[in-house]
């Protein structure tokens, strides 16, 4: 596209009358909607959602992070640590470091009202930091800390953004304020490798998957249709949603946004063994 | 048409008289000269335009007169070539270069002055600058000496917004250059001008003789922003002079914020 | 005859290359296309969208704000719309007279002249400044905007306006505002479009859903359609309350330097000296970590690999390119990275050069320091926000401002770039 004096033209512009009538209708103001607009009616009681992620296919060889800062501190035996963008377990083939969320719950059990500790440390070591995909939920004060002999300083992008520097074997504490959708980008300007992902939401329905791929979500509102999000962080969906278009994925009506919905009964455990073809990674 | 056609020609120098007559009444005449040595530019400038315009309406009124006579419509008889006259060839010749002669040699003074011999203190030093102006791509920067009166310590003020405070009724010289490109330091009311090659350094001295803010604007084409690159010159008393240095020395050393109240 | 007619068509060719020359069109704003294709923002969106903005915010010429905003519509008024001035003299137009052909018409940084510039010109649209008084996480106050009117931004190709009259710049920084209000609301828009309005079952009349060929019920498309939908036109104000908010919030983000740790006006050279020491151990040290970025000289050479905010956009968005997606997704995609400038790295400033782009007086590199520059690598020293725990203190962080502010005058003996061990990257398996 030549730069020249005319800008990009891409996407349409505004259409006057339509423009005219939104403004028509803003500057009433807001009336109360049609009370809440949760889709469903909410159900009683609470159930159990646990599973496990399982990646079919061959899983791609990890490189070495970029590392060229600080090297005695960063690399082990002079040797750089690998990236950990897609971790699947040798022995289960379970996929790591996905994220599964309830998008918007209409109760929380009273156990994840108050979070069981006020503070979630965050911790770096070896210019790694060591939780990959971090979730929090709000009102949580989240422990910055830095287990190196280097400084690291710790930057945090989208609606909570925050950049500071963590001094050495020190502790920072930092309280978010907002949810995020998705997860969001954690680096350090110092090592621009480092990367971790970080999720603050209202309530504690989120699970990460633990290293063989299984994950656990309890006390969710039973009787009820729970939207859950799913999100990898070298997924191919939009902002990253892990899409399936697997047989099973289609009964549960997976969607192009990396979304299910799911009605558990009460005191019920589901058990979902999730299947990731490596196509969904951008295998 | 011998009516038309040397008419049209007489307009010229019609028109190009009564543009310089009427040129004050409509803000396009010299513009205000503030500075010591511009009464000199100018008169020098008034000369030249009153030689070259005596001259001027005299060829142009010859020109005119030789269409309206030998107008081909009312003209039948033929050309008659002469080989010239050597006696007029040798006139018009020596006439304009004793001219330009005399101007060449009378405004080496004006020049000399202008640009070749700058403002030297009793010991016959040339005097410091009293501030390094900086042309950038699109501004001008600029920065005075501080207390220590040198230039490129740490007390030096150092501003970028355009404005330039000079003391008045004193002999100033401006250390000028570019921080990329060709920059031109232009000052329309004191007649001065100093192109900047970046990695020259260039002085321009002057003395002004009446406060007030005048235009600063550069006058060599520097990029896309070149129409824009202003500025204004302040020309103050000694004491407002000092007074604005240290004012800019505490807002240089600002530590404290002032936070707005709540509505 | 054949004299006359030759001029004729001269002048025929001439009249249509200058009237084909001559732009009549009203310019509107264009949709930031990066957010809406990473977004999968649909045609049909992309157009309500465009609409909702339109009547929200009005286009270049005719601009429009809610009362909700704050924003003073007759200061817009006087910086919108195409440059002229009236019988008085007073100018209009001011925004498309001094600032569009860097800033573009969306202030989105690519007028015209954008890409001959390093660095490129600020794109309002994420509502991140660098230069301002103010917390990390907040937007810049008036004032903040003010000033980098009024001093330019030097090391760059931000002039300095403080020759407009003072009612020219405050319509300036009213108008960048808005440009900024909309530019996030723009962004917004989107994202609540991809999160919240999701396809619904066709119904029929009996409210059972309607089935294809295939026995999947008929999905339809949610349209953003707030006229209709008092949900969405609650939600959309809502958005838009959110993000006035963070603007009337800003001058309660304003960092007040300590009065006990400010150093005082009467200081004796050796005292200062001695803040120059401590400040260089603090440059060096492995709390400040200066040097990391900074280099061991201070040259900018420590760290050249990060970028900043709207760097990172792009190339984030760049990077999405090789994901494997569908042909027409692919195709919208690289229209869009065709637009695009290239990427560059946030390179550290050069402390020895004595150019500060944020201001240099001793409380805008204090700012600095604290806060660090926001949407930028550099990160802060001081508290994120107001109660929160700092890695310096404000003596300490006042040291440093001394020892900054000397490195231009104190040429190293030996300004020697980042020792070659540092930059070698080790990437190669095994």
């Amino acid at each position: 596209m030549s730069p020249g004096c005319r800008q990009s033209e891409l996407g349409p512009i505004a259409e006057a009358q339509a423009a005219a009538n939104v403004r028509a209708s803003l500057s009433e103001g807001a009336e109360a909607g049609t009370g809440s607009s949760a889709a469903g009616s909410t159900g009683t009681g609470w159930a159990t959602l646990k599973g496990r992620f399982v990646f079919d296919g061959t899983p791609p060889q990890m490189q070495p992070y970029n590392v060229n800062k600080d090297l005695a501190t960063c690399t082990i035996n002079g040797k750089a640590p690998l990236q950990q963008t897609l971790l699947v377990d040798s022995a289960t083939g379970g996929l790591a470091n996905v994220a599964i969320y309830i998008r918007k719950a209409s109760r929380v059990h009273v156990s994840l009202e108050s979070p069981p500790s006020r503070e979630s440390l965050f911790d770096q070591k070896e210019c790694i930091f060591l939780s990959h995909v971090y979730p929090l939920t709000l009102g949580q004060t989240m422990q910055i800390k830095n287990s190196d002999n280097v400084g690291h300083n710790t930057n945090i992008e989208g609606k909570n953004s925050f950049n500071q520097t963590i001094p050495a074997g020190e502790l920072i504490d930092f309280t978010p304020q907002k949810e995020e959708a998705v997860p969001v980008s954690v680096r350090c300007s110092i090592h621009p490798w480092m990367l971790a992902y970080f999720l603050p939401r209202k309530n504690g329905y989120y699970a990460i998957s633990k290293p063989d791929g299984s994950f656990e979500i309890a006390n969710v509102p039973a009787g009820e249709e729970l939207e859950m999000q799913v999100w990898h962080e070298s997924a191919v969906g939009p902002g990253h949603a892990l899409v399936l278009d697997t047989p099973d994925a289609k009964k549960l009506k997976w969607s192009k946004k990396g979304r299910f919905k799911i009605k558990l009964g009460e005191d019920e455990v589901k058990d979902m063994e999730i299947t990731v073809p490596a196509a969904a990674l951008g295998g | 048409m011998r009516l038309f056609w040397s008419f049209l020609f007489f307009l010229v120098p019609v028109l190009g008289v009564l543009t310089f007559v009427l040129a004050p009444y409509f803000n396009i005449a010299l513009p205000p000269d503030v500075s010591e040595h511009g009464r000199v530019i100018d008169n020098l400038f008034m000369f030249i335009l009153y030689l070259t315009g005596a001259v001027f309406v005299v060829t142009e009124s010859v020109l005119f007169y030789f269409m309206w006579k030998y107008d081909a419509g009312s003209n039948d008889k033929p050309v008659k070539f002469s080989h010239g006259s050597h006696v007029l060839e040798i006139v018009w010749t020596i006439l304009p270069a004793v001219t330009l002669l005399f101007i060449a040699i009378y405004q080496m003074q004006a020049w000399a002055v202008a640009k070749m011999d700058p403002p030297r203190d009793a010991q016959g030093k040339i005097i410091d600058p009293i501030c390094e102006v900086t042309g950038r791509q699109f501004n001008w920067d600029f920065r005075y000496p501080g207390p220590d009166k040198e230039l490129h310590t740490e007390d030096d003020i150092v501003r970028t917004d355009g404005k330039l405070y000079l003391p008045v009724d004193e002999e100033i010289l401006l250390r000028i250059n570019s921080a990329d490109v060709l920059h031109s330091f232009f000052l329309p009311n004191l007649r001065l001008k100093q192109d900047v090659v970046p990695g020259m350094k260039q002085n321009m001295w002057f003395k002004a003789t009446k406060t007030g803010g005048y235009d600063i604007v550069c006058a060599e084409l520097c990029g896309w922003g070149h129409y824009k690159m202003k500025g204004r010159v302040f020309f103050l008393t000694r004491d407002k002079f000092e007074a604005k240095l240290t004012e800019m020395i505490a807002e240089k050393n600002t530590m404290r914020v002032k936070v707005p109240e709540e509505e | 005859m054949i004299f006359r007619l030759k001029y004729l068509r001269l002048f025929c060719c001439l009249a249509v290359v200058v009237a084909a020359g001559c732009d009549t069109v009203e310019p509107s704003f264009r949709l930031n296309m990066v957010e809406a294709v990473s977004n999968d923002t649909g045609d049909a969106y992309q157009q309500e969208i465009q609409n909702v903005l339109g009547g929200m915010f009005g286009s270049p010429d005719a601009p429009y704000v809610l009362p909700e905003t704050g924003l003073d519509q007759a200061r817009l008024q006087v910086a919108a719309g195409p440059a002229w001035s009236d019988q008085a003299g007073t100018n209009h137009g001011l925004y498309r007279r001094h600032c569009v052909h860097c800033h573009g018409i969306n202030g989105d940084g690519r007028g015209p002249t954008a890409r001959f510039l390093n660095p490129y010109p600020r794109d309002y649209r994420p509502g991140i400044y660098k230069f301002k008084s103010t917390y990390n996480a907040s937007k810049p106050t008036d004032e903040d905007l003010h000033r980098v009117l009024i001093n330019g931004v030097p090391g760059t190709g931000m002039p300095s306006f403080s020759l407009l009259p003072g009612s020219e710049v405050e319509s300036l920084v009213e108008y960048v505002k808005y440009l900024s209000i909309r530019g996030q609301m723009e962004t917004a828009l989107i994202r609540y479009v991809y999160d919240d309005l999701d396809e619904e079952e066709a119904l029929d009349e009996k409210g059972n859903p309607i089935l294809d060929p295939n026995g999947e019920p008929v999905m339809l498309r949610v349209p953003l359609d707030p006229e209709n939908e008092p949900d969405q036109r609650e939600a959309i104000l809502e958005i838009l309350g959110e993000i006035v908010d963070g603007w009337n919030a800003a001058n309660e983000g304003i960092i007040v330097p300590a009065e006990d740790q400010i150093p005082s006006d009467s200081r004796t050279p050796e005292e200062i000296a001695a803040s120059v020491v401590r400040g260089r151990e603090l440059f060096y040290g492995v709390k400040a970590n200066c040097v990391k970025c900074h280099g061991p000289t201070g040259l900018g050479d420590g760290q050249q690999d990060d970028q900043d905010y709207w760097n990172k956009v792009n190339k984030v968005f760049l990077e999405s390119l090789t994901q494997k997606t569908s042909p027409a997704v692919e195709a919208v995609k690289q229209e869009v990275a065709a637009t695009l400038y290239p990427v560059r790295n946030a390179i550290p400033r050069d402390l020895r050069l004595g150019i500060y782009r944020g201001g240099r007086r001793r409380i805008d590199i204090f700012w600095k320091i604290y806060a660090g520059i926001a949407g930028t690598p550099m990160p802060g020293l001081g508290p994120a926000s107001a109660g929160a725990t700092g890695t310096l203190t404000e003596a300490e962080m006042w040291d440093i401002v001394e020892y900054v502010l000397s490195l231009p005058y104190e040429p190293p003996s030996q300004p020697q770039k980042a020792l070659p061990e540092n930059l070698n990257p080790i990437s190669s398996a095994g």
